[in-house]
């Protein structure tokens, strides 16, 4: 195996391990291990007990998971190890988190923990009547440098050879060009793929600014502070990556364009990976610094002793380790996310929710099966860009 | 405005949405004018049934509180500077005051202790939630 492919092997298991060990910390505290816990105990000792077997057991997990693949790495095929490595890792991370859940579960059924409380739910209305304005300013930057690709790419395009090197692959110490015929759809491809880059990152951003937010009926009003802040916030986040993420595509279409690509060497890769990586890592470091939802935001008091009622009980909506959502009755097509980390997630008892799922599978399933039949091309000539592969015997 | 619903209340939820907005009205939280959510923003939020909302709206815009259009949404009608309300609202009122004031004679509560807890209690109903729970914990550190 070579030290790039080693390398990037072992940074996916560290991020993994890092994306999952984090997830206790990105949890709202009344929702340990997608458990639905009162305020009061939040810090009960079986659930700092879980969160502690659960940090070390994904830690052990990760180890486990590098020795495991030093071994099969140097034994298998390189495809063949990866797919052990990772099955054998998503397994165990798995094990890791269901063991946690349950055990939180546990805890609860056997202390009846929601006995004699009062249950609630809560609304703030004025983040309808008075929505965030949608950050249009701050789109801009985007915007711009989208623009300013596609002009310097409309400048440079009649002076292109007949055939552009789309992408360049290492493979050992051999190093093979992936070409494509000269065409407006090729050579502005990587303009097309900035614009709608930039455009799902905004699209989201206009469907969180809307969403439903994570209410507490215990101490409504200050989460509803937090829940604005964490807006602003995220708002600040989205653009930053949409902005990052143009950049980076459009240094690659510069590249590209540029025909630097083939001369430049694995080093330049660099210039498009490190704004596309920091792009991933801005949003990454505001979910574990605020939380799902900003809960870890301060916020002035405002509630006062309460108002006596506590969250609403609903584990029994919550499937699969609280991961999945399914609720014939509630009118949400989207909820906040409860315990797989940061966001929203599909309400799989809504009538909608099965045409978007099933539009997103259509998605994915149409063009594959065009290819399978041969109506197009999946060999992989579309691809623009850096390959890192192991050398061939 | 935050609308808090009680899951383990025997009040019907509808019931708690129109009385938290009339609340809200007297308080001074929702003005003339103030623009309510649309019952299925409402309805999303809560995590209950539009119809449940829409029956809340519907009692408010037979009380005179709240017009609804389709145009311009549910905007509150009036509020306590809007001026004295219709003679027609009396009727209704005062048959629920009467209520009240029974279940109190009924458990033997004074008419002194009565009117008392009248005079402690309508400032409350006029202020914001907030100067409430202030109160609430001043009285908490008295007592």
């Amino acid at each position: 195996m070579t030290d790039a492919a080693l390398l990037i092997n072992l940074t996916a298991i560290a991020v993994a391990v890092a994306a999952v060990g984090l997830l206790p910390r990105i949890s709202r505290d009344t929702v340990p291990f997608g458990v639905r816990v009162p305020p009061e105990r939040v810090g009960a000792p079986e659930i700092s007990a879980a969160t502690r077997t659960f940090t070390l057991s994904v830690l052990a997990t990760g180890v486990l998971a590098v020795l495991v693949g030093l071994l099969l790495w140097s034994a298998l095929p390189p495809g063949a190890a990866a797919a052990a490595v990772g099955t054998l890792l998503a397994a165990g991370l798995v094990g890791c988190y269901a063991r946690a859940h349950r055990a939180v579960r546990r805890a609860k059924a056997q202390g009846d923990w929601y006995v004699g409380l009062r249950q609630g739910v809560v609304a703030d209305t004025s983040l309808r009547t008075e929505p965030l304005p949608y950050p249009w300013l701050g789109a801009l930057p985007s915007l711009l440098v989208i623009a300013v690709t596609a002009v310097v790419g409309a400048v440079l395009y009649p002076g292109l050879p007949d055939r552009l090197v789309t992408a360049v692959v290492y493979r050992g110490e051999d190093v093979e060009y992936t070409t494509a015929a000269t065409t407006p759809l090729t050579a502005f491809a990587p303009v097309l793929f900035q614009a709608l880059a930039v455009a799902v990152l905004l699209a989201l951003l206009r469907f969180t600014l809307r969403s439903r937010p994570d209410g507490d009926a215990s101490r409504p009003r200050e989460n509803a502070d937090r829940h604005r802040r964490f807006l602003r916030i995220w708002a600040r986040t989205l653009l930053t990556s949409a902005l990052l993420a143009a950049l980076a595509i459009g240094a690659l279409a510069l590249l590209f364009w540029t025909g630097a690509m083939a001369e430049a060497g694995p080093a330049a890769a660099a210039l498009v990976a490190a704004p596309m990586l920091l792009s991933g890592l801005v949003v990454i470091g505001v979910a574990v610094r605020i939380g799902q939802g900003g809960w870890r935001l301060h916020a002035e008091p405002r509630d006062g002793a309460g108002t006596g009622l506590v969250q609403q009980d609903d584990d029994r909506f919550w499937h699969l380790g609280g991961v999945v959502y399914i609720n014939r009755h509630a009118p949400g097509l989207l909820v906040p996310k409860r315990a797989s980390g940061f966001g929203w997630t599909v309400n799989l008892g809504h009538p909608a929710a099965w045409a978007v799922l099933g539009a997103v599978a259509l998605a994915v399933a149409v063009p594959i099966a065009l290819g399978l039949l041969g109506v197009v091309d999946l060999s992989g000539s579309e691809f623009y860009g850096w390959k890192f592969e192991p050398e061939t015997e | 405005m935050i609308l808090a619903i009680d899951l383990d209340s025997d009040v019907p939820i509808y019931q708690q949405i129109r009385d938290r907005i009339v609340q809200a009205i007297a308080s001074g939280e929702l003005r003339e004018g103030s623009p309510l959510p649309t019952t299925r923003q409402l309805g999303a939020d809560l995590g209950v049934n539009f119809h449940t909302v829409n029956k809340a709206y519907d009692l408010l815009r037979r009380e005179g509180l709240l017009r609804l259009s389709r145009k311009t949404g549910a905007v509150i009608l009036r509020d306590p500077s809007t001026g004295a309300p219709d003679p027609a609202f009396f009727p209704g009122w005062e048959g629920r005051l009467g209520v009240l004031l029974a279940e109190a004679i009924a458990q033997g509560v004074t008419a002194d202790e009565i009117v008392e807890r009248c005079r402690h209690q309508l400032p409350r109903a006029a202020a914001p939630d907030g100067a409430e729970n202030e109160e609430d914990e001043r009285e908490g550190q008295r007592t």
